[in-house]
């Protein structure tokens, strides 16, 4: 092996040229593959931070009639459908060991309604807003105004939507109660002042399934912005839970308080115009007591709706977050999960934040892909490059690789020889390619570099570029130089082990 | 005992259209511990003899047995009894067809293993290696050797000193790099060349040059060494003493010396004088 290792290392600095010409494009292989497996890992992990992290955890449970998997950002912002008997699918998933919390919620796109009928759309997200905040690490923080909390009812409204309802419907919403901020206006707002309106309530026009509406209007109670990747999230504003479900006609856990007596429990299931009738005649008796008016049940009544479940009303999709992370890990907890939901014979499905994030994750997917195929060109390029290379210096060394056979080498010592020559520059050239990588990495991180970009937000997995390394991505990085030296020396180490002696003894 | 037998062999060059017919049913054997030269005129068959003796080449037909072992060979009494199923082929050889009958052949491996351990070169050319210096050229077929040696004592069953000649000895016993060195030095300063030990073949003359392939053929103290044209690019007086050097080896340790050569200097060394003639031996 030293006698191996002393002729492959001179041979590499008796042919520097070569060398070098096979060094730098192990090098640049290295350098480019090392940087972009450190924006693909620095994309993965803001994509996980910005989309799982903040807003969808890593498995979204939605109705098993749910028609279309792309829940956060459907095709023509259609509705999802109700999951009903919350309260099952929430004991399901308290059992689950894999599951560290979850979160329903209800997601709608409804109409906004103005003085001119000017219509327009916004997507609403009806959370019980604490909830909300502690599931998403306080993903949302407020520009203007004040945070809804306690199970106030109200609106906050982000300021995206805000600006685009402005363009829309030509009027700016500020929080109730407190003052406009013009410093907030955007340049248009800001040279149309004279004609402003402003309004800290907003009427929204929601459909439900079954192609019924109602309308509701809303106390704006402030303007918030989300804390990462907000250009995408931005579109979404949150409304309380209750109000989302008076408005798309949901259950509310308002109604599931309500008692119905003994009449109008038979009144509603009575089946035929007769016995409605009957019912009806027979209700002319019932007393109307005085006491319902009375303050003192007016007080009780409020405590009661102050202290209403709201998990017995109706959601349309629950965020879960998951224990531990990694693909195999997901893939198994969502097995499970639909397992145990499917047992329990409740009305929910449980699918990826992937599915559930529909375009946006299959964007990234597509830009990941590019990224990967970008890197495999370079390598597929440094693997004819290097093949060609080492072939023409194993014609060039006929003599000298012929001689060693006459005097006693056999194949295998001229393969190895070939190999270890290839190694030794693979591991200094294609190693130093690794390194500087890494430092590219490190000081692209340092610069912070941000964009409002879309789509580079999704490259850059957020708002600023954060590529980072790990070390299965350095063991990865290895593990394709290997790769790439062992392609490129096949056909090399296959031409030198084919010289033969008498070669050797003609070419002279 | 004949160390060289060389049956009805044949070699025949495409080129072109046309086959060159190198050699034609050639006969001859070598017994061991002869000093022979081979003469004739350019193109008349000696380099290709000497590499079929070699084993660099192999023949179109006939048979080619070193040291009573059958390297290759298309005759019937070689290949019939391994054809028929009778006997078992050896370790490391194969049978395969050929026009007109059978080839029995020792493996590329096991006849690169004969190259080292039996056989030295000296190249009409220098052939050495470039990024090693001289001593290191010297020592290259010994270190092959030591990297090698724990198969090849299992290949020839030569593992105590008592059943070992003095060439297997080498093969035998692990030599120390302290050994090797040494033994490349002694060769080194017996070819004259002590003061450029160190340097590489680039930086040596012809004859310099010459003189370190010699000592790498004599290192491993082979049982046959071949020389095409040895001294051809000598002074007369380096000539005489690396002549001199092979006559004392010849002596001393038996090794078979077969040259091809017109320097009258050098058959004035053999004992004897074999003569081919456009592939044919024609004075034995």
């Amino acid at each position: 092996m030293e006698l191996i290792f002393k002729i492959a290392w001179r041979n590499i600095l008796r042919h520097k040229g070569k060398s070098i010409v096979i060094g730098i494009i192990l090098f640049l292989g290295a350098l480019i593959m090392t940087v972009g497996n450190g924006v693909l890992s620095g994309m993965d992990n803001g994509l996980r931070e910005n989309i799982v992290d903040r807003f969808t955890g890593q498995i979204v449970i939605v109705s098993t009639n749910q028609k279309f998997d792309s829940v956060i950002f459907p095709i023509f912002g259609k509705n999802l459908t109700v999951m009903s008997g919350y309260t099952n699918i929430r004991s399901v998933l308290e059992k689950q060991k894999d599951i560290q919390k979850f979160l329903p919620v209800c997601r709608g796109n409804a109409m906004i309604l103005n003085e001119n009928g000017d219509p327009g759309f916004t997507f609403l997200l009806g959370v019980n807003f604490d909830d909300y905040q502690n599931m998403f690490i306080s993903n949302v923080e407020i520009v203007e105004g004040k945070l809804i909390t306690n199970g106030e009812r109200g609106l906050l409204v982000a300021r995206k939507s805000r600006d685009n309802i402005y363009d829309q419907q030509g009027f700016w919403v500020y929080p109730e109660g407190f003052p406009v901020v013009e410093s907030n206006f955007t340049p248009s707002a800001r040279s149309n002042l004279s004609s402003m309106t402003y309004q800290s309530n907003m009427v929204f026009l929601g459909f439900s399934d079954n192609n019924s509406s109602s309308d509701i209007r809303c106390q704006v109670k402030g303007i918030v912005q989300y804390h990462n990747l907000n250009s995408l999230w931005g579109t979404f504003s949150i409304v309380d839970i209750e109000s989302f479900r008076e408005l798309f006609n949901y259950s509310s856990a308002k109604d599931a308080e309500v008692k119905l007596s003994t009449q109008q429990t038979k009144l509603i299931n009575a089946t035929s115009e007769d016995d409605i009738l009957a019912q009806m005649t027979s209700d002319t008796t019932a007393d109307v007591s005085s006491s319902t008016l009375s303050l003192n049940t007016i007080r009780t009544e409020t405590v009661k709706v102050e202290k209403l479940d709201l998990d017995k009303g109706s959601y349309n999709m629950v965020f879960v977050k998951l224990k531990h992370r990694g693909p195999v890990y997901e893939n198994l907890a969502l097995k499970e999960i639909n397992r145990a939901l499917s047992n329990a014979n409740v009305d929910g499905r449980a699918i990826t934040w992937k599915q559930a994030a529909g375009q946006i994750a299959d964007l990234a997917t597509i830009i990941r892909g590019a990224l990967f195929g970008f890197v495999l060109f370079i390598f597929f390029v440094a693997v004819i490059i290097i093949m060609n290379t080492l072939s023409m210096a194993a014609m060039e060394r006929v003599t000298e690789i012929g001689m060693m056979r006459a005097v006693g080498a056999k194949k295998d010592f001229i393969s190895n020889m070939f190999a270890l020559e290839t190694t030794l520059l693979s591991v200094v050239f294609g190693g130093a390619g690794i390194v500087v990588g890494a430092l590219v990495v490190w000081v692209l991180s340092l610069f912070h570099i941000t964009t409002t970009n879309e789509i580079l937000q999704l490259l850059f997995g957020g708002e600023y570029f954060r590529p980072v390394l790990y070390l299965r991505d350095i063991l990865g990085g290895i593990v394709q130089l290997v790769i790439v030296t062992l392609i490129a020396m096949i056909y090399p180490t296959r031409l030198a082990r084919r010289i033969t002696p008498l070669e050797a003894i003609a070419r002279d | 005992m004949k160390i060289i037998e060389i049956s009805q062999v044949t070699k025949d060059y495409p080129l072109g259209e046309t086959t060159v017919h190198a050699l034609k049913g050639v006969n001859f054997s070598v017994e061991e511990g002869e000093f022979l030269s081979i003469i004739g005129p350019s193109g008349s068959g000696k380099t290709t003899l000497l590499n079929i003796i070699g084993c660099i080449d192999l023949p179109t037909n006939g048979s080619l047995k070193v040291d009573g072992e059958v390297v290759y060979s298309t005759l019937p009494e070689d290949t019939a009894a391994f054809a028929d199923g009778k006997s078992p082929l050896p370790k490391d050889t194969f049978i395969k067809p050929f026009p007109g009958g059978m080839i029995f052949s020792m493996s590329d491996r096991k006849i690169t293993d004969l190259r080292l351990y039996k056989i030295g070169f000296i190249f009409q050319t220098f052939n050495l290696i470039p990024v090693l210096d001289v001593a290191e050229n010297v020592e290259f077929p010994l270190l092959l050797m030591e990297s090698a040696r724990k198969e090849i004592i299992q290949e020839i069953g030569c593992g105590t000193k008592a059943n070992c000649n003095e060439t297997n000895d080498l093969v035998a016993r692990k030599l120390t790099k302290k050994e090797i060195r040494e033994r490349a030095e002694m060769l080194i300063e017996q070819v004259g060349l002590k003061e450029y030990i160190k340097h590489r073949p680039a930086e040596l003359s012809g004859g310099q040059r010459q003189r370190v392939a010699i000592a790498r053929a004599l290192v491993t103290k082979p049982d046959i060494i071949l020389a095409d044209e040895p001294t051809a690019n000598l002074d007369s007086q380096t000539g005489a003493n690396i002549l001199g050097l092979m006559k004392e080896m010849n002596e001393k340790e038996k090794t078979t010396f077969i040259f091809s050569t017109h320097d009258p200097d050098v058959l004035t060394y053999a004992k004897r004088v074999d003569r081919i003639r456009d592939g044919v031996m024609v004075q034995g």
